[in-house]
């Protein structure tokens, strides 16, 4: 049978598995390496380094490498995130049609998920080595919180990556069936799951080979990219007082201080001390000067306090959602990297009164429960008669644009997908042959404070048809994928409404894209 | 005449019930659920009184399913809320005149609509399935091998009137079905009919009806097991069965009115040391619920919640 492999495709780091027999296992490298860093760089010779050994050249080739991709994957040039990470961001963005964000390296330009699809070819060849045979079939994870445009946008990478994406699934959820696939528990869980780029916590009830996602919520900008970005601002500033020299005004200086502080966090979680040490960092008053900093772990836990604890009124939200008192968790999944933070250990098991399952590994946990889904997708539980059904829920509510620039709810979030709701649509003048609607997606009651998904137009109306004659059934859907399908009845005619949707954000596929080859080329 | 059973271990509120006896309701005492029940779920009207401290809602579920166990109207005493959209909820202790006026508004209430079942004639799979499979005409040998004979029969009879189906139906369920029970159904229909399973299956008609029919089944799920949102159902499809109003539909702007939030605590921290009391509660540590109240209602003041499960906690604490 054809293998389904899962894949992690993360903000730092991606990850890739695989069922063998009766268990799902993480898929190394060559080196024997387990992760790979989301990391892709363009070399002047054209070659191309993704994942590990393309980490260093996020110092030696800042311009030309590309980094946490995933935080700009299916969002629009004009969003705010766009526009906050590209004041930090080394490498150029532009914008592209349809309000879309490319990349420009040397002289071409690269949408974001073909950047994706760099590193998903990169996840899709480790496996095909190690499997020894093609791999044509994946499952991927993404953040809980995403929408629908950041769906898409990862599905269509995978697809640049010569993946048919089986499944998109949420990676909280996905780490639950890596925790209960095949044990027969009946208990509530939770999932916190603290990545580079991204909050999510969900809460589960399992119930033997049943996976029910009662409540989830997240935070798309809260990450350990953010803890490492106080201590850089902690060196920046004492530097500062102390030299009198300003870090943050050298980009490759301070991409060599980012690079150590994410280091420096990582020996935090099992050192005391770590001695951050970068020769000739930047030029001072009398020469260059070199950045040693001694860092404790003390120090460390007094500047990430606060930002730790905002996941903990995420928690609350998701608690409040499931009408559940935080006690009443059974158990508590570790996800993502930053949970290797004892800090982060230490506030979890106070505030769920408990301490977190120690026995997965929290980077390796997601890609396992992806390649469990892969095989269940792929029906290899005929042959091992163990199976799971995943029941999850849409995390962002979905509405419609009316009167005012107010949004109007069509389906509410922590709703259990598949899901739809027809609404009814009218005409509002006479012989109108078009209906325009604007689909967001978001909490608040108002257009501008919700992600704009896309516009949908009804055409071929009844062009005899008054104002308010007109009938049409507008059909919604969620599938498990969390992804927005949206069709049109005219009630009136019968006939199906010719509904074009044009996704905000989106940029176009390049016409015969091969390997990063302009069309044409062999 | 009004029929009413209770069955509760204290005599104190055995006692109480028989001092309404009279021309209008017929009371029948009992110690516990053997004594006598059986019977009893046959009689109409027939109310069934219990005190959540008598295993009361442990009893509820097992005379449902008694033989016209899902007509008895039942009451439990002792609770606050709406436990469950299939059973009344009494405070206690009460007064006899409030215990009548809820009696007779009980009995008054209309019956539920009544279940109606999917013919359960036994489909004839010589007939249904290659009727089935002439209309999944995408379907090869082994996808009809993968999905069985029971599976494909099973999507076409329900696609086929999937309009016409309430909520009720689509799971099979009575209209009182407890939400403990409806979400045991759809966890068996997911294991056979969540999309996923169809996923090896060549794609086209079969998918599509499979997936608009689960689809509906976790629409039904979602309105069932919201004791609001059911309760809107249910008096909504009682007045009209016509196709679109057995749906819930997007035109329903979801109910967020003053409603809900009076019932809830807004104040963050009161809500966290409200739901430490009642988790305290459940626990049987009713001072430690009493101090968690208190200090709930030190941040959001007299709020109704509060002030009922105080007095509540003050009651155990009598005792």
């Amino acid at each position: 049978m054809e293998k389904i492999i899962g894949i992690d495709l993360g903000t730092t780091n991606s990850c890739v598995a695989v069922v063998e027999g009766e268990n799902a296992v993480v898929i190394p490298a060559a080196d024997g390496s387990k992760v790979q860093a989301s990391i892709v760089s363009f070399l002047p010779d054209g070659r191309r380094l993704v994942g590990n050994e393309a980490r260093e050249q996020l110092v030696y080739n800042p311009y030309n490498t590309v980094f946490s991709a995933k935080r700009l994957i299916g969002r629009s040039f004009s969003s705010f995130e766009l526009r906050t990470f590209k004041e930090k961001c080394p490498y150029e963005l532009i914008e592209g049609p349809n309000n879309s964000v490319l990349a420009k390296i040397h002289d071409r330009t690269y949408s974001i998920p073909e950047i994706g699809s760099f590193v998903l070819k990169q996840m899709k060849s480790i496996a095909e080595s190690y499997l020894g045979e093609t791999v044509n079939k994946a499952v991927i994870t993404v953040p809980a919180n995403f929408n629908d445009q950041q769906r898409n946008a990862t599905k269509q990478a995978g697809e640049l990556a010569g993946l048919e994406v089986i499944k998109i699934i949420n990676e909280p959820t996905a780490a639950a069936l890596s925790y209960g696939f095949g044990k027969s528990y009946e208990q509530k869980i939770a999932v916190y799951d603290f990545g580079g780029g991204t909050f999510d916590i969900s809460v589960l009830q399992l119930q033997e080979d049943l996976f029910e996602v009662i409540s989830t919520a997240g935070d798309s900008f809260l990450g350990g990219d953010d803890i490492d970005h106080l201590i850089v601002q902690m060196i920046v500033n004492s530097y500062k007082r102390n030299f009198k020299v300003e870090i943050d005004k050298d980009p490759i200086a301070m991409l060599r201080v980012q690079y150590e502080a994410e280091r420096a966090k990582q020996i935090l979680s099992s050192e005391e001390t770590v001695n951050i040490q970068i020769p000739s960092l930047v030029s001072g008053p009398e020469g260059m000067i070199d950045l040693n900093v001694t860092l404790n772990r003390a120090n460390f836990e007094k500047i990430s306090t606060d930002l730790i604890k905002k996941s903990f009124v995420i928690c609350d939200e998701a608690m409040r959602l499931a009408k559940m008192h935080p006690s009443e968790i059974e158990n508590v999944i570790l996800v993502g990297g930053t949970t290797m933070i004892p800090l982060v250990r230490g506030m979890v098991e106070e505030y769920f009164g408990r301490k977190p399952f120690w026995g997965v590994n929290p980077e390796e946990v997601v890609a396992l429960g992806a390649a469990i889904e892969g095989a269940i997708l792929a029906g290899e539980h005929r042959k091992t008669g163990r199976e799971a059904v995943l029941l999850d829920v849409t995390s962002l509510s979905l509405g419609i644009a009316t009167v005012g620039g107010r949004v109007e709810r069509i389906i509410e979030r922590n709703t259990p997908i598949p899901v739809e709701r027809t609404r009814m649509f009218t005409t509002s003048r006479d012989f109108q042959e078009k209906v325009h609607i604007r689909i967001y997606q978001g909490e608040s009651d108002t257009e501008d404070e919700n992600e704009l998904m896309g516009e949908l137009e009804l055409s071929g109306l009844n062009p005899n048809a008054r104002r308010g004659e007109a009938q049409i059934a507008v059909t919604f859907e969620i599938d498990t994928n969390g992804i927005v399908q949206v069709n049109a009845v005219d009630k009136v005619t019968g006939l199906k409404a010719a509904a074009e949707i044009d996704l905000a954000g989106e940029a176009p596929l390049p016409v015969g894209f091969n390997d990063g080859n302009l069309p044409g080329a062999v | 005449m009004i029929n009413i059973l209770v069955i509760d271990y204290e005599e104190a509120r055995r006692d109480f019930f028989r001092r309404i006896t009279g021309d209008e309701f017929k009371v029948f005492l009992a110690k516990n659920a053997g004594q006598g029940m059986g019977g009893f779920t046959k009689l109409k009207p027939p109310i069934v009184i219990l005190h959540r401290e008598s295993d009361g809602q442990q009893l509820a579920t097992d005379i449902r399913t008694l033989e016209g166990g899902a007509d008895c109207r039942i009451v439990i005493l002792g609770c606050e809320e709406d436990l469950n959209s299939s059973w009344y909820t009494l405070p206690w202790p009460l007064e006899v005149d409030k215990l009548k006026e809820t009696l007779r508004n009980i009995t008054a209430v209309p019956e539920k609509p009544a279940a109606v079942k999917i013919e359960e004639t036994r489909l004839d799979y010589n007939v249904e399935l290659p009727k089935a499979l002439a209309f999944f005409s995408e379907l090869n040998a082994s996808d009809i091998e993968y999905i069985g004979a029971e599976r494909l029969v099973f999507i076409k009879t329900i696609f086929d009137k999937l309009d016409k189906l309430d909520y009720y139906q689509i799971f099979e369920v009575p209209t009182d079905e407890n939400p403990a029970l409806v979400r045991r159904r759809y966890f068996t229909l997911a294991r056979s009919y969540h999309p996923d399973h169809f996923a090896p299956v060549s794609p086209g008609s079969f998918r599509q009806a499979a997936g608009q029919v689960f689809r509906r089944m976790t629409e039904a799920y979602q309105v069932l097991m919201n004791a609001e949102k059911r309760s809107d159902y249910d008096k909504r499809i009682l007045k009209d069965r016509s196709g679109d109003s057995l749906r819930l539909s997007g035109n329903e702007r979801e109910q967020k009115g003053p409603k809900v939030r009076d019932r809830e605590i807004e104040n963050a921290q009161a809500r966290k040391f409200y739901n430490l009391a009642q988790s305290a509660i459940r626990d049987g540590d009713y001072g430690a619920a009493k101090m968690n109240l208190k200090l709930a209602a030190q941040m959001a003041g007299e709020h109704p919640l509060i002030k009922k499960s105080l007095e509540e906690v003050d009651l155990l604490l009598q005792k």
